[in-house]
């Protein structure tokens, strides 16, 4: 055994040669015993790990100087942007910058409140965030006002389920803005798509037995909610564009129903009735049923969906079940088994994803006025 | 034109039976208005508690209350919209949609606004603290908002862009 004194000096020599060799020395390198070199230590290993996290971090911290400079001077916070406002404000002493120097705009006129008050009306029942976007983006002070937390509450109130509501209200004092941000909440200024697609396999030509057409068919299923408690939903080949363009062309034929919101799922009872043919007695022929005897007289669309992710928020196929009322009285319930048994969604119930259309077109097809929410 | 103040419902010269409030107006113009009507004002309702006018006989004898900010123009339309809504139920104020309003109110409410551009009214409606006057200007002035695009919107109320072209980068 080596003495401890020996061992140390030895130690040290390594340390020595290492730097050096670190350093980019050609000196020839002694050759330390492996099995010291193993037994005392870490130390080497240390060291280049050391070396290494240090030429890691000065890499990174390049790195970040080298980007983090020009992305500052493009990226503005939500934070710094309000602040920058409420200075500039505050700084100008008027609100509202008019066109014409001599004559205050109107705006600059109204009180706080009043302008809240405003602005508020703007979201109104409909909860239109396309309009409200449009106003923060006006100018500084309607990008103020657009973030207030009353507005925000209000907003929050109208588009989120009273158990969530409830389990939020336990906090003091949200900022309702942020909230609204990270919860999944339903919206009305626009419509949800749920694209469809399935594979329909063609005849076999006769002569050519080894060709068979594949049709690939897209459909799309449009979803509508309304303030007032109304909920549309539509199924179509129309594509999205033509839609969006003209909400009111899938309200005609739109299975209508009535929506509410329960924790974070949607449920939609669609009612669908139908008019039972009238039997006709075939003239001369006595005593011969109608081809149907229990015809259905309505069907209920009872559907859940689970709103998911924030702030776009998408809606995922929970349960479908059709009622199905028989002219006689009989009810028989249909489950479409939209969920697998591990429940997840099947294909041929994909989510619906949200799609704004412009407000001018939105106040147009609405079902009835603005109700009671 | 400025209107005709002495044939307006809140003219002084009103009957004595009804039981008027008396107001002054900026210009020193004398109003009255109907109990019921005056009342919608959240500030008259302040006022004559501070002053101690409960009863109808304290109403009449009471002195006009001096309204400085509000002037006679503003004071005019604001008797007119008070006078025909103090039947009315009492307002809810965070749940404006609920008040249920026939269609002659209503029709009667936007022609009344119809008319209006006059940011005194606001300024009256503000002042004395009138919340279905309120909530119908915040309401007529949203319905400006509405649909309308940031160029539109500007435009409409000659406002000017107050942002930089670095904010308005920043905001998207």
């Amino acid at each position: 055994m080596p003495d401890p004194a020996e061992n140390a000096d030895e130690l040290a020599k390594f340390r020595e040669e290492w730097k050096q060799e670190l350093r980019g020395d050609k000196k020839s390198q002694s050759p330390a015993e492996p099995k010291e070199a193993g037994k005392k230590g870490k130390s080497p290993e240390q060291q280049k790990n050391e070396r290494e996290r240090v030429a890691m971090a000065d890499l990174l911290n390049l790195e970040s100087t080298s980007q983090a400079k020009p992305e500052k001077s493009v990226y503005i916070t939500e934070r710094q942007l309000q602040k920058r406002f409420k200075e500039r404000i505050s700084a100008a002493q008027t609100a509202f910058l008019p066109r014409d120097k001599a004559q205050p705009c109107l705006f600059g006129l109204l009180s706080e409140e009043m302008l809240l008050k405003i602005v508020m009306a703007v979201v109104g029942t409909g909860v239109s965030i396309t309009d409200l976007h449009s106003l923060s983006e006006v100018c500084t002070k309607f990008y103020l006002l657009a973030r207030d937390n009353q507005l925000w509450k209000q907003i929050f109130r109208g588009t989120t389920s009273k158990e969530t509501q409830g389990s939020i209200t336990k906090y003091a004092a949200p900022s309702w803005y942020k909230l609204a941000l990270k919860t999944p909440r339903i919206a009305y200024h626009g419509i949800y798509i749920g694209c469809c697609t399935y594979i329909r396999y063609g005849e076999r030509s006769f002569q050519d037995t080894s060709y068979q057409p594949c049709f690939k068919i897209i459909h799309y299923r449009y979803l509508r909610i309304f303030p007032d408690g109304t909920i549309t939903l539509r199924n179509t080949p129309d594509p999205p564009e033509s839609v969006l363009a003209r909400p009111v062309s899938i309200q005609k034929e739109a299975l209508k129903g009535r929506w509410r919101l329960e924790e974070d799922y949607l449920v939609a009872e669609f009612v669908k009735h139908i008019e039972l043919p009238k039997p006709q007695q075939p003239k001369g022929k006595k005593g011969r049923s109608p081809a149907t005897p229990y015809g259905i007289s309505s069907q209920v669309h009872k559907i859940r969906w689970r709103l998911v992710d924030a702030p776009m928020t998408r809606l995922e196929w929970r349960s479908f079940v059709i009622d199905v009322k028989m002219a006689d009285g009989d009810v028989y319930s249909n489950d479409m088994q939209v969920c697998n048994r591990h429940g997840v969604p099947s294909r041929s119930y994909p989510p619906f994803y949200f799609e704004p259309i412009a407000t001018s077109i939105t106040n147009n097809d609405l079902p009835n006025g603005p109700q009671e929410m | 034109m400025a209107p005709n103040f002495e044939e307006a419902p809140g003219s002084s010269k009103r009957l004595k039976e009804e039981i008027l409030y008396r107001f002054h107006s900026k210009e020193g113009h004398e109003f009255t208005m109907e109990k019921a009507a005056a009342e919608l004002s959240g500030v008259v309702k302040q006022i004559s508690q501070d002053l101690g006018i409960d009863d109808d006989e304290s109403i009449r004898n009471m002195k006009p209350i001096p309204l400085i900010n509000v002037s006679s123009e503003a004071f005019h339309y604001v008797v007119k919209w008070c006078e025909q809504h103090k039947t009315m139920p009492p307002w809810e104020q965070d749940k404006w949609w609920l008040n249920e309003r026939d269609e002659e109110m209503k029709k009667w409410e936007n022609e009344f606004l119809g008319g209006l551009t006059s940011e005194q009214l606001f300024d009256a409606a503000n002042y004395m603290d009138i919340k279905c006057l309120l909530d119908k200007c915040a309401e007529t002035v949203a319905g400006m908002i509405k649909g309308k695009s940031v160029e539109e919107i500007r435009e409409i109320w000659e406002l000017e862009n107050d942002f930089t072209p670095e904010e308005e980068e920043a905001m998207k």
